[in-house]
């Protein structure tokens, strides 16, 4: 029985350097904590360094939620108040990276934006080169889905042209049109 | 590590071995961790050394290695099945002691729900509410697409479980906290997936709640979500042995009739291990 225990325990050596390994992603981790409050540190008071987010968006969303929430609030707010655009690039940045609550929290606050301050969205939009893949325009189709056709497919088209003239000048249909369409033709392509 | 048991006193080895004794009480608690309620078996010896039992396996605390395999030990070819908590017993635990959740959700996401359940740290499923799934897409590897199977560590890494409520975009309870741990969710590297309700709820004609798919994230209705809420802090208050486990998402073994698979309380001692 003696082998058996010293054999068990051999076996269990050719795992040091996982173990090892295991490690070191901890230490990585642990690392990374002096960024993990990055959001804490801007979402209330200090200036928001845009650069710094479209640079390295994925240290802007990870560790509290309420920081992460706030900050992207707070980028939300000034986007309506201030039609600040540059927010709207550090929104793109970090969809780029994000996923499952943030990337939800982000669709859904560029949704309502583009519901409220459609021409500033639809602007973003129309400034890009290609929106198939663009992961902030499919991001929006999503959204859109979720909200006008996932329940409910009666008129899906109509309430979504709805969501983005509803505050828009007339004089501007013709411009955005097409790029509405789009987004119809995407979101229809959840289903 | 030193406890006091029994009017002896005991320093332990990181993997439960006795480093010294004082006292003469013969009665010794197991991988020195008196609160896991587990007592070392003295008159069972193999060699020298007596063993542990931890409930479904022996352990030696002199090899740090139980006797008998995993029984999930298939799942986690990166380990050897006698393994104890991954070689790491200062941080991990191997016992019971933890609530735990499990989401066993349908192959196909779109539009089916699964089940949410609450397990006890004495393996009694003690609520059981619909989940949903079903992301952007269906390949699990991808961000934003459907929610990855595999373990998550429930709460954060200072232990809250729950953070936020009352808002607009995650309903008006908190949501629930999760961290990767392993199997695909690890291996899709994918991150800040939670447990939450939703905000301007619909009902279908019955008047059920329609879970609407989300971007990787658990979503479960507003009503669910405070019963989970209240349930885990009713846990957590009345017995102070619980605390925060595991939630693991896997998909319905029978998809003919959606009967869960079996979860037999011994599978519990389990602890899941990291990919290769």
């Amino acid at each position: 029985m003696r082998i058996v225990i010293v054999l068990m325990f051999l076996l269990s050596c050719n795992q040091d350097k996982q173990i090892e390994d295991n490690l070191n992603k901890q230490k990585h981790h642990d690392q990374e904590d002096s960024c993990y409050y990055m959001p804490c540190k801007y979402y209330n008071s200090n200036p928001i360094n845009t650069n710094e987010i479209i640079k390295n968006a994925n240290m802007w969303m990870k560790g509290n939620d309420s920081c992460v929430i706030g900050l992207i609030k707070r980028m939300s707010n000034d986007i309506k108040n201030h039609e600040n655009i540059k927010f709207i690039e550090c929104f793109d940045s970090l969809q780029k990276v994000s996923d499952g609550y943030v990337s939800e929290l982000l669709s859904e606050e560029i949704f309502q934006l583009s519901k409220s301050n459609s021409k500033i969205i639809l602007d973003y939009i129309l400034s890009k080169k290609k929106i198939r893949n663009d992961i902030f325009v499919v991001n929006l189709a999503y959204t859109l889905y979720i909200h006008y056709i996932f329940n409910d497919y009666n008129s899906s088209e109509e309430k979504i042209k709805q969501h983005f003239f509803n505050n828009l000048n007339p004089g501007y249909y013709d411009k955005y049109i097409s790029i509405i369409d789009s987004l119809i033709t995407l979101s229809n392509e959840f289903q | 590590m030193k406890y006091q048991l029994h009017n002896s006193k005991y320093d332990y080895e990181p993997f439960g071995a006795v480093l010294s004794q004082i006292g003469d009480s013969d009665r010794q608690s197991f991988i020195g961790k008196p609160t896991s309620g587990v007592e070392k078996d003295n008159e069972s010896s193999l060699g020298d050394n007596p063993t542990g039992w931890l409930g479904v396996r022996k352990y030696d605390d002199f090899t740090s290695r139980f006797f008998q395999i995993d029984p999930l030990w298939e799942k986690y070819y990166g380990w050897t099945p006698y393994q104890y908590c991954r070689n790491n017993p200062i941080s991990r635990i191997d016992a019971n002691g933890m609530f735990d959740l499990r989401a066993t959700l349908p192959e196909n996401r779109v539009g089916n729900t699964g089940t949410l359940q609450v397990i006890d740290r004495n393996g009694n499923v003690v609520l059981s509410v619909n989940v949903l799934g079903q992301g952007q897409g269906r390949d699990r590897l991808e961000t934003n697409n459907d929610t990855p199977l595999g373990t998550y560590d429930i709460g954060d890494v200072n232990g809250n479980v729950f953070w936020g409520g009352s808002e607009d975009t995650f309903g008006p309870n908190p949501r629930m906290v999760l961290r990767p741990n392993s199997g695909e969710i690890v291996d899709s590297g994918r991150d800040l997936i939670r447990v939450h309700g939703a905000p301007n709820e619909q009902t279908d004609a019955n008047g059920n709640p329609v879970l609407r798919p989300t971007h990787g994230c658990l979503r479960v209705s507003n009503d669910d979500m405070e019963l989970i809420n209240n349930t885990l802090n009713s846990l957590l208050e009345t017995d102070p042995l619980e605390t925060p486990g595991q939630l693991e998402v896997e998909h319905q073994v029978n998809q003919e009739n959606n009967d869960p698979p079996d979860y037999s309380p011994e599978l519990r001692n389990h602890v899941p291990l990291p990919p290769l």
